[in-house]
C-alpha cells in the first residue's frame, strides 16, 4: 500500500482565483464569511489583511480587495472534480473530510483527496515521476496541494497536514508519527484545547499515556484515527466514483464584456471537463458553455455552443474550437460567471498507439480542420462538392456544408456526369439515360467535355453576323449537346450546348434556348468557363 | 543548358538550405523548368492569367489527381466560379478530398489558410484573392504559413500583378492558346532567367472528344469561323509588355 493525502489547504481561495480572466492576475483576494476574513491571498497579505480580521476593517485597508464567500457546496463540487481528474493516477480515490482552516466553525468540510497509488507507481515511473506529474497537473488546473505518502491512509492525510511532502516507509511510520503535534489528531476545538492542557503536544506523548484514560478523556475517535495511522487497525474506505454528468460554474472575478476575454477562464472549466471524460471513457460531440449575465442585465444566459466533427475528449481541440466560437460571438450584455454542463456522452475507450501511421488519420485530420474552420466562418463557409443524377448541368452538382467525414457519403454516384449527346439533333430519352446505372464517381462519360468552372448564373450574351459574341465574337468548336430535362419540376431546360473559343483562345461553354420560355429570354448563354 | 542546371545554380548560392521538395506537375516540359523539378511544396506558387476560365485549372489537373487519391485534401478558397463537380470528377479528382472555403473577409481567409497550411494531411491550396484587396503584406503572410505546410500554395492573379512585387518564389504567366494549348511563361523563379514560354497540350478527360472548329459545329453558321482565329496573339501584346 501506498497512499498520497492530498490537502487542500487554500481551496476556497483557488477555485476563487479560477475566475481569473488572465494568467497573473494578481487583484488581492480574500476568502470571508459573514464577518470575518477566513483567508487571504499574497496580494491581499502584503496590504495588511490577515485571517480573522472583521470584513469592515479589511474593505477599510484595501478599498480594492475583493472578497468572495465561502461555499461549501462549491468546495465539494470543486474537490469532485479534482476526484475525478485524479482517476487517471490510479482507481482508488478517496475524499477526505477535515475540519475547515478557519477557527470558528467546528463543521468538518471536504479539503482532501486520498489515493492508493501503489499499483501505478511502476506504470509512472516511480514515486517522485508520478508526484512531479501530480503538483504540475494540479497548478495546470490552478491549484495546490500539500502532499503526505505513507504506507496507511490514515498517516498519509495526517503528514500532508503537517507539512508538504512528508514522506515515510514501513520502517520509518512510528518515528514520523510520534514526532507529528497531536494537535491534527483534534476533531474540535474542545479536544485540541483538552490535548494542550494534558501537555501531551506530540503524538508520542499520546501513545505514552495510557490508553484507557485517553479514551475517557478524547473520544475513542481520536484513539482510531492514531490506531488506523500506526497501520495497528484496518482501514475501509468509500472509492470515489465519477459521477454520471458533469457540471461547473465558476465565477468571474470580474464582469467580461467582450467574448473573447473569456477563453482564460474557460479552460479552467475545458479542462476539468477532460479529466471527468477520460475517467468515464467517454467523449463528446457538443457541448455548451453558459454565460451568465449580471441578475441586474434580467438577460437569459448567453449560450455557446462547441459542434465537433467527431467525438473527442482533447482538451485542446475542444479549447481550439472554443476559442474560434467565441471569436464570432457578441456578448449582449456583460457575463459575471460560466457554466459547463455535459449530460450526453458517447462511449470512446482509449485509443492504442501505433507505430505506423493509421489509415484513419487523414480522414480525423479533415475532420479536424473542418470543424475549426466551421467553428470561425459558419457551417456555410466549408463546403463540400457532390454529384447529383441530373441531366441539367446547374442540378448536376450539390454544394453543401461540409459537416459529414470524408467518405460517409454513399461510394456509389449515380451517372450524374454522364450527359445526353444528341449531336445531330437525335432526340434521346432522358429517363432511359438516367437509369439507376452505378457509376464510380470519375469514371470517364462520353460527350462533350464539361468545364470546370460553372458560373452562378447563366449570363447572356449577344449575337453578331449570326454568331454568338462576348467580348469578342465566338468561334463554335464542337456541339451542338442537347440537354433537356427538368419537365418534372419547374425548372424545365432545353438547350443546345456548344464549346466555343473566344479570340484569346479562352474556351467557353455556352448554350442556345432551343424554345424560349415563357417571361424569358432566348438566345445564347455563357453557362460555363473551362478552367 | 542541361536541365538540371537552374536548380544546381541555385543550390550553389544558398548553402545550409536543404532541396525543395516538390511534387511533379505532370508537364515533363514544365517540370524540367521548374526549380525541384514540379511545383515547390511549402512555397506560394503565383499563376498570373487574364480571368478565370484560360485553362489553369486544367494545368493543375494532373496535380489534383494523384493528391486526392492519396487522401490529401485540397483546399478551394473563394473561387470566383462554381467548382463544377462533373467535370473535376470525369477528370479523375475525388471530390470526397476537395474543400470549397468561403471566407467574406481578409482577416478571415488569411485565417483559414494558415489553418489549412498546418493541418498534417494537406495537399494543395487554391487560393483566388480579390485583385484590389490584396496587399503586400497579405502575401507575405501567406508566403510565411506556406513554409510550414507539405503541399504546394498556388495564388490566381490577374494580370496586372505581374508587374507587382511579390515575395512568391515561383511567378507564372498563363495564356490561352489554340487547341486546347496553354502557353506558360515562368516570370520569377530560384534559377536563371526563361527566355521562351512554354507551350503545354491542356490534360482532357479520357473519353471527351477533341475539339476543333469544324463546319459541322453548327449548321446555322453560315460565315467561315478560321478567320477570327487567324490572329491569335493580338490581344496579349498589351499585357506581356
Amino acid at each position: 500500500m501506498w497512499w498520497l493525502g492530498l490537502f487542500f489547504d487554500r481551496l476556497a481561495l483557488q477555485i476563487a482565483r479560477c475566475g481569473a480572466l488572465a494568467p497573473g492576475d494578481g487583484a488581492p483576494l480574500a476568502i470571508c464569511d459573514r464577518l470575518c476574513i477566513l483567508d487571504a491571498d499574497a496580494g491581499a497579505r502584503a496590504l495588511g489583511i490577515v485571517a480573522g480580521m472583521k470584513r469592515a476593517a479589511a474593505l477599510a485597508l484595501a478599498p480594492a480587495l475583493l472578497l468572495r464567500e465561502r461555499d461549501a457546496a462549491r468546495e465539494q463540487a470543486a474537490l469532485e472534480r479534482l476526484a475525478a481528474w485524479a482517476l487517471q493516477f490510479t482507481p482508488s480515490v478517496s475524499l477526505q473530510a477535515d475540519l475547515p482552516f478557519g477557527e470558528h466553525d467546528d463543521t468538518p468540510a471536504p479539503c482532501g483527496l486520498l489515493l492508493e497509488v501503489a499499483a501505478s507507481l511502476r506504470y509512472f515511473g516511480g514515486p517522485e515521476a508520478l508526484l512531479a506529474r501530480l503538483r504540475q497537473g494540479l497548478r495546470a488546473l490552478g491549484y495546490t496541494a500539500r502532499i503526505g505518502t505513507a504506507p496507511t491512509a490514515a498517516a498519509a492525510w495526517l503528514f500532508a497536514r503537517h507539512r508538504d511532502g512528508l514522506s515515510s516507509t514501513a520502517a520509518d511510520l512510528p518515528a514520523t508519527l510520534e514526532a507529528l503535534p497531536s494537535r491534527l489528531l483534534a476533531r474540535s476545538r474542545a479536544q485540541r484545547e483538552t490535548l494542550d492542557a494534558i501537555g501531551a503536544h506530540r503524538v508520542g506523548d499520546l501513545l505514552a499515556l495510557p490508553r484507557a484514560g485517553l479514551a475517557r478523556r478524547c473520544g475513542p475517535a481520536l484513539l482510531d484515527e492514531l490506531d488506523r495511522a500506526r497501520g495497528q487497525q484496518p482501514e475501509s474506505r468509500r472509492w470515489f466514483e465519477a459521477p454520471a454528468r458533469f457540471e461547473a460554474e465558476i465565477e468571474l472575478l470580474a464582469r467580461v464584456d467582450h467574448a473573447e476575454a473569456l477563453l482564460f477562464a474557460a479552460r479552467r472549466l475545458v479542462d476539468p471537463l477532460a479529466a471527468w471524460l477520460a475517467a468515464r471513457h467517454g467523449a463528446l460531440r457538443t457541448f455548451v458553455l453558459h454565460a451568465i449575465h449580471d441578475r441586474r442585465d434580467a438577460r437569459e444566459d448567453t449560450l455557446l455552443t462547441v459542434r465537433l466533427a467527431g467525438p473527442s475528449r482533447d482538451p485542446e481541440r475542444l479549447l481550439t474550437l472554443l476559442r474560434e466560437t467565441l471569436a464570432v460571438t457578441r456578448l449582449p450584455a456583460p457575463v459575471h460567471a460560466l457554466r459547463l454542463r455535459c449530460e450526453e456522452v458517447l462511449a470512446q475507450p482509449a485509443a492504442s498507439a501505433s507505430l505506423l501511421p493509421a489509415p484513419g488519420a487523414a480522414r480525423e485530420n479533415l475532420a479536424r480542420l473542418i470543424e475549426r474552420l466551421q467553428a470561425r466562418l459558419g457551417a456555410r463557409g466549408i463546403q463540400r462538392l457532390s454529384l447529383a443524377a441530373d441531366h441539367r448541368p446547374e442540378a448536376a452538382y450539390r454544394i453543401e456544408a461540409a459537416g459529414v467525414h470524408p467518405g460517409a457519403r454513399a461510394a456509389v454516384v449515380h451517372g450524374a456526369c454522364e450527359g445526353i449527346v444528341a449531336t445531330s439533333g437525335r432526340a434521346v430519352d432522358s429517363l432511359a439515360r438516367s437509369a439507376e446505372v452505378p457509376v464510380a464517381a470519375g469514371i470517364p462519360v462520353a460527350g462533350l467535355p464539361r468545364p470546370l468552372w460553372l458560373l452562378h448564373e447563366p449570363l447572356a450574351i449577344g449575337e453578331r453576323d449570326n454568331r454568338p459574341c462576348w467580348r469578342t465574337p465566338l468561334t463554335l468548336l464542337a456541339g451542338p449537346e442537347r440537354i433537356e430535362g427538368g419537365w418534372w419540376d419547374a425548372a424545365l431546360v432545353q438547350r443546345d450546348y456548344f464549346v466555343a473559343e473566344d479570340e484569346t483562345h479562352a474556351l467557353y461553354w455556352i448554350y442556345r434556348e432551343r424554345l424560349a420560355p415563357e417571361g424569358g429570354r432566348g438566345g445564347w448563354f455563357v453557362h460555363g468557363r473551362f478552367g | 543548358m542541361p536541365s538540371a542546371l537552374p536548380a544546381a545554380v541555385w543550390r550553389a548560392s544558398q548553402l545550409g538550405h536543404a532541396a525543395v521538395t516538390a511534387l511533379s506537375s505532370g508537364f515533363p516540359a514544365l517540370d524540367a523548368e521548374l526549380p525541384g523539378a514540379g511545383w515547390p511544396a511549402g512555397m506560394l506558387t503565383e499563376l498570373i492569367g487574364r480571368e478565370p476560365g484560360i485553362g489553369e485549372l486544367r494545368l493543375l489537373v494532373p496535380l489534383l489527381r494523384p493528391l486526392t487519391r492519396e487522401r490529401r485534401f485540397v483546399v478551394l478558397l473563394a473561387p470566383p466560379h462554381v467548382p463544377y463537380a462533373p467535370a473535376l470528377a470525369s477528370h479523375g479528382i475525388d471530390l470526397d478530398y476537395l474543400l470549397v472555403v468561403q471566407a467574406p473577409n481578409a482577416a478571415d481567409r488569411l485565417w483559414a489558410v494558415e489553418q489549412a497550411l498546418g493541418s498534417a494531411s494537406f495537399g494543395a491550396l487554391l487560393a483566388w484573392l480579390p485583385q484590389e484587396k490584396t496587399r503586400p503584406e497579405h502575401l507575405r503572410r501567406m508566403q510565411l504559413a506556406a513554409q510550414s505546410a507539405g503541399g504546394p500554395v498556388f495564388l490566381f492573379r490577374q494580370l496586372a500583378a505581374q508587374f507587382e512585387a511579390s515575395p512568391a518564389p515561383l511567378r507564372l504567366l498563363l495564356l490561352p492558346r489554340p487547341d486546347e494549348r496553354l502557353s506558360v511563361q515562368i516570370l520569377k523563379r530560384r534559377g536563371p532567367l526563361m527566355a521562351d514560354p512554354l507551350l503545354l497540350d491542356l490534360p482532357q478527360p479520357v473519353t471527351a472528344i477533341r475539339l476543333r472548329a469544324s463546319p459541322l459545329a453548327d449548321p446555322a453558321q453560315r460565315p467561315p469561323m478560321h478567320a477570327s482565329r487567324i490572329r491569335p496573339d493580338a490581344s496579349h501584346a498589351g499585357a506581356l509588355h
